[in-house]
């Protein structure tokens, strides 16, 4: 009976090899889990229907993401969540200096995430998490190779600093800060 | 390759490097060697992105996600366009139910009567024209198959063949004996020179090429497939 399921499109396979994937990523964009969970649920929903405008199976990953991400940009505007920073206050990169990152403390690395844009956000998750190229983000993002370059060096140089700040703050006995003051990202989350 | 130069390149320290050509790759590799501050640098730069790509990477999956995606998959329908009206979804999904009735008919473990699955079906009245505006809603435009008889059709779909989306009509017969998929093919599509009209592949699972006003049948059959056809007069 091969042929009966020869139509069917191959996305429990899909599924089986990206969904962590697709659930990790998309919990680092939004910082809940319950979105990155529906995010994702949506992600495959869509693919289904879509399924036939994939043409080579090793670009699947990419478009699963590239799908993911459009479904997040979708929800943050239509709910007017989309974080209002201007792309010049992420400031420029610092002098490096050669201070060691001791061990990251989840919450602190989502809330930092969170303070980002999604323009500085997307690039650096992309580039961490699943060893994308600097060309196959700037694909993704249909931005030029240059713009994700330095939108990847200003927004580690900004996680460089957030890290290390609070990783002081904490050595300092100081409480842990559940908001920076730049952030707001309380609001955002409860919103959410 | 001065200090200035190396310190924008770093990030590319240890990529794939498929953006830095092989003299560019090389003059920063020579550079690190010699000049002491920007290996160092280099180095926490390594170190910085281990530190943080493992950090990131650090999300804990919930355990059951995997099941619940396929569990909701399976409720929508596949390959439907963006809006489906709900009534053309419901009838979508019951004439796939009918065909999968079909499949298990053939695999001698019958849970369901043929003579339900009929009812079931003559109610739908899926006839040619509904067909063919049903797969114009499905981005596929064709003249269905002229020489079938659609009481006998079960199941619309459109399939995936060599990366195409094409039209694939399932008929099978009262008695569930005879049944038979059709895939239609368009010229302006494929290349379709080595399928000769009225050309028969034996096999299990037999094969006809039809020639069809411009387009090509390839019809799939088990069991006597003039039972699914029209008489020719009719
Ligand atoms: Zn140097």
């Amino acid at each position: 009976m091969l042929w009966f399921g020869s139509a069917r499109p191959a996305i429990e396979s899909l599924v089986e090899s990206h969904y962590a994937a697709l659930y990790r990523y998309a919990y680092r964009l939004s910082g809940a889990a319950q979105e990155a969970e529906d995010l994702t649920q949506e992600t495959f929903c869509l693919a289904q229907t879509k399924l036939f405008q994939l043409r080579e199976a090793n670009r699947a990953k990419a478009w699963l993401f590239s799908i993911l991400r459009n479904a997040y940009l979708h929800k943050v505007r239509t709910s007017k969540q989309e974080k209002q920073v201007s792309l010049d206050s992420i400031g420029e990169i610092p002098d490096r200096d050669s201070e060691r990152l001791s061990d990251i403390d989840a919450a602190q690395l989502q809330n930092a995430l969170d303070e980002l844009p999604e323009a500085f956000k997307t690039p650096i998750i992309l580039f961490y998490f699943e060893e994308f190229s600097y060309k196959e983000i700037a694909e993704q993002m249909d931005v030029p190779l240059g713009t994700v370059m330095s939108r990847l060096a200003r927004a580690k140089a900004f996680l460089r600093q957030r890290l290390t700040d609070r990783a002081e703050l904490v050595e300092m006995g100081t409480p842990k800060p559940q908001a920076s003051p730049a952030s707001g990202e309380g609001m955002r989350t409860e919103g959410l | 390759m001065e200090c200035h130069d190396v310190r924008q390149l770093l990030a590319f320290v240890d990529r794939k490097c498929e953006e830095l050509d092989a003299p560019e790759r090389a003059a920063l590799a020579q550079h690190l060697e010699r000049c002491p501050e920007c290996a160092a640098l280099a180095q926490a730069e390594r170190e910085f992105d281990q530190a943080l790509g493992a950090a990131v990477r650090a999300v804990a999956v919930p355990p059951g996600l995997q099941p619940k995606i396929l569990a909701k998959l399976a409720t929508q329908p596949r390959g439907t366009p963006w809006k489906p009206l709900a009534a053309a979804a419901a009838i979508f999904i019951a004439v796939t139910l009918l065909g999968a009735g079909i499949a298990w008919k053939l695999r001698d473990t019958p849970a369901v009567s043929v003579a339900d699955i009929r009812a079931l079906a003559d109610q739908e009245n899926w006839d040619l024209s509904v067909v063919e505006q049903h797969l114009s809603e499905q981005g596929v435009p064709v003249e269905a198959p002229r020489d079938f008889d659609y009481r006998n059709l079960q199941h619309v779909d459109v399939a995936e063949f060599r990366g195409q989306r094409v039209p694939k009509l399932t008929f099978a017969s009262r008695d569930g004996k005879a049944v038979a998929c059709v895939l239609v093919l368009s010229p302006a599509r494929f290349r379709l020179g080595d399928l000769h009209d009225g050309m028969e592949l034996p096999g299990t699972t037999s094969i006809r090429i039809h020639h069809d006003r411009g387009h090509v049948n390839v019809i799939f059959y088990r069991g006597d497939l003039g039972a699914l056809q029209r008489l020719p007069d009719q």
